[in-house]
């Protein structure tokens, strides 16, 4: 039943709406005045109010304004009756929040009618709040799930990684540095999820963590971190002698074997170990010591420890400054190529440069590839820096075109990580645009290790990159596990020798078979062969007695500057160079 | 909530005398600020109890010119308290009205039992309660 309130000071005008409204439709509430009306909303629960217009003290516009600031009672109809029916009235009472009004003396098929259709209004109201609860409370147990999800393992009903870094981000904020985190990695697991499965690789992760469970004290945390990974965080922790019987406790616990699915299966763990100090600011980083702490234990072979220290965290905190400074190298554009030439071994001529990246540090000087480009692949940094490269290499084809050296091609390296970046395509795309450079001047080196990861995919990578017009190259060719079986169906143009086959080449040896074979295999598949890293006049005649055409290295020259490229070997002529 | 005199706010129209007091016993509180908002507006005075027990001290206490009395209320209900009122002699002859939710057979029968003069069932049209009241006061007069 729909619960009414009039608002009236003249009690009689509310008999006349009681002996309109039939009894069984309608709950009535009555107030003689806007005071008592507001007090007793919360009793009254009106799903729509009548409301006199005219009354002492409050009158019906201030109640009506008064109701419709309340949140829980603006959305209740408010119909004005009222005996004033100019449009100026009408035009106050929608001013003040009304939603209808009923003109005096009230008429009994008008009341209910308005009345109905305030009710309908109500009704849909009501229901859209139903709704919006009902939604907001399956939200809330979503949430609640995500929140169990993120905070629980699954598998092993241990706390996450990501609750153990919200305990030592509470920890690191009130300053309690008495604490240890231990790493524990299981040795070869993935022998165990290789030979018998994944159905007994959970298991076991299972039967480890209950074992690990037991060593757990009282006021501890044990997490599972990752596939194998488990973490310890340990409170009251004074030094690493009151640790040490903790940590041959659970390096005990792993000397039974652990039974998964009728198997019995030895395992063995390395543990490592980051005690607590106000130097760490962020929860990631005593993990991230006792991660590496670990890493050295696994060095020295199977079920060792490794507490983490200062050299250790020199280490880290070398690497964090690299990082630092790689970010800032790329915008502030530290990158700059340098260029080795690319002969013709038999003539001697200058055919072309391989791009290779420097960088020119402001305080440290040229640093070499060595020490940042793992560095860069390892972030991913390698990507942006690999476009950079790529697109200072066209202009700088570009302009050597540009100046009559229209022969010269030009080989920029593509790593992995370019290789499996998904926008690859229209990052090269966007370069050739801006650049202007002939494509087909442009050789792109890929390795073999980079082939060989996905063949099947860098297959269709290639030919798209190739429809393009580059030339490809294999970079290192010979060092990975490159299938013979595959090679012929790559679009490739050329395949580049490693340097420690050139280093070493001598008739008869290993290294000159090698060499042999490849040039041999090359010309049938009619692909060119560029020899890497020849260094002496022996290792080039033997190369040239092979049959491979083109070669690079110290023995011509090293990686130059752009100028010292013009200056030695690119005379304002447009005849070929010899050496 | 304890109980109160609420004194009407204006002066009586048709009474010589101060503004009939009438004793209003229910425990719906949205019922009660109903009622007693209309009883007000009507020029009655009104006294609350929510309860049999505090409807017999008050009655005694005050001794209004007419009781209203909702039968269902925990603990001691209406009837009870109505058969306890009448057992006062200065309340015997005082007009009650007994209030019951449902209709049901025999209802009348047993409030008339207790005691009361008349009965309304709920929801009680405000038009009809003032209409009885009226009238029993009326047939008071008479009678005195």
């Amino acid at each position: 039943m729909a619960s009414i309130l009039v608002v009236d000071d003249e009690p009689d005008n509310f008999d006349v709406i009681e002996t309109f409204l039939p009894e069984e439709d309608f709950d009535l509430h009555y107030a003689a005045n806007g005071r008592e009306a507001i007090t007793g909303l919360n009793l009254y629960q009106p799903d729509v109010i009548l409301l006199d217009l005219m009354m002492p003290e409050l009158d019906g516009l201030e109640v009506c304004r008064r109701i419709k600031s309340m949140p829980q009672w603006e959305a209740v109809p408010i119909i004005m009756i009222t005996a004033l029916t100019s449009k100026s009235d009408l035009a106050k009472c929608l001013d003040a929040g009304a939603d209808d009004f009923i003109s005096k003396p009230v008429n009994r098929l008008e009341l209910n009618a308005r009345l109905r259709s305030m009710l309908r209004i109500r009704q849909q109201y009501q229901q859209l709040a139903s709704f919006n609860a009902q939604l907001e409370q399956t939200v809330q147990q979503r949430t609640a799930q995500l929140q169990t999800v993120l905070l629980q393992d699954s598998l092993t009903q241990l706390p996450s990684r990501t609750f153990l870094l919200q305990r030592l981000e509470q920890t690191l904020a009130a300053q309690n540095y008495d604490f240890a985190v231990v790493y524990v990695d299981c040795d070869q697991f993935k022998l165990v999820n290789g030979s018998f499965g994944y159905a007994v690789g959970n298991q076991l992760l299972k039967a480890i963590a209950q074992r690990l469970e037991r060593q757990l004290p009282a006021d501890g945390i044990l997490t599972r971190v990752g596939e194998d990974e488990f973490c310890f965080l340990l409170f009251n922790i004074q030094d690493e002698q009151a640790l040490e019987p903790f940590i041959q406790a659970v390096l005990q616990s792993f000397t039974l074997p652990f039974v998964a699915a009728d198997y019995e299966i030895f395992m063995s763990a390395c543990l490592g170990i980051a005690f607590g100090s106000p130097t760490y600011q962020r929860p990631e980083v005593p993990l991230q010591a006792a991660d590496t702490a670990m890493y050295k234990a696994k060095l020295r072979g199977k079920g060792g420890y490794q507490v983490f220290d200062q050299q250790m965290h020199l280490t880290v905190l070398n690497r964090l400054k690299l990082e630092n400074d790689l970010q800032r190298a790329i915008q502030q554009q530290e990158f700059i190529n340098y260029y080795q030439p690319i002969v013709q071994l038999d003539t001697q001529e200058i055919v072309g440069f391989e791009a290779l990246v420097r960088w020119q540090h402001p305080q440290r000087g040229m640093i070499s590839p060595a020490e940042f480009i793992p560095c860069l692949e390892e972030t991913g940094l390698i990507v942006q820096v690999g476009m950079a490269v790529l697109r200072q290499a066209c202009q700088q084809l570009y302009c050597w075109h540009q100046q009559g050296h229209i022969d010269l091609t030009m080989s920029v390296n593509l790593s992995v990580r370019q290789f499996a970046c998904p926008t690859l395509l229209s990052d090269v795309d966007q370069v050739l645009a801006q650049t202007g450079v002939n494509p087909a001047k442009l050789k792109l080196e890929i390795t073999e290790s980079a082939i060989m990861e996905n063949a099947e995919t860098a297959i269709a990578l290639t030919k798209q990159l190739r429809s393009r017009q580059p030339r490809i190259s294999i970079d290192d060719f010979g060092t990975g596990y490159s299938s013979l079986g595959y090679l012929h169906r790559f679009p490739v143009d050329t395949l580049k020798i490693d340097r420690s086959f050139v280093r070493e080449i001598q008739p008869g040896n290993r290294n000159f078979q090698v060499v042999n074979t490849v040039v041999t295999l090359s010309h049938q598949l009619e692909l060119s062969v560029v020899a890497e890293g020849i260094e002496t006049a022996q290792q080039l005649s033997w190369l040239q007695q092979l049959g491979c055409e083109f070669g690079q290295g110290y023995y011509f020259s090293k990686p130059l500057s752009a100028a010292e490229v013009e200056r030695q070997f690119l005379q304002p002529v447009s005849t070929p160079v010899v050496l | 909530m304890a109980a109160e005199v609420l004194a009407a706010d204006r002066s009586p129209n048709w009474f010589d005398s101060a503004p009939p007091l009438i004793l209003l016993t229910e425990d719906n509180q949205a019922n009660i600020i109903t009622v007693s908002s209309y009883l007000k507006a009507k020029n009655y005075r009104v006294l609350l109890a929510e309860n049999g027990q505090e409807a017999i001290e008050l009655a005694k206490k005050h001794q209004p010119d007419l009781i209203l009395m909702d039968v269902q209320m925990p603990g001691m209900d209406g009837l009870e308290a109505t058969r306890q009122i009448r057992a006062y002699p200065a309340l015997a002859q005082t007009p009650i009205i007994a209030l019951t939710a449902l209709a049901m057979v025999g209802d009348r029968e047993r409030c008339l039992e207790a005691g009361a003069n008349d009965y309304l069932t709920k929801p009680v049209k405000l038009k009809q309660l003032v209409l009885t009241i009226q009238q029993l006061l009326a047939n008071c007069k008479l009678n005195t």
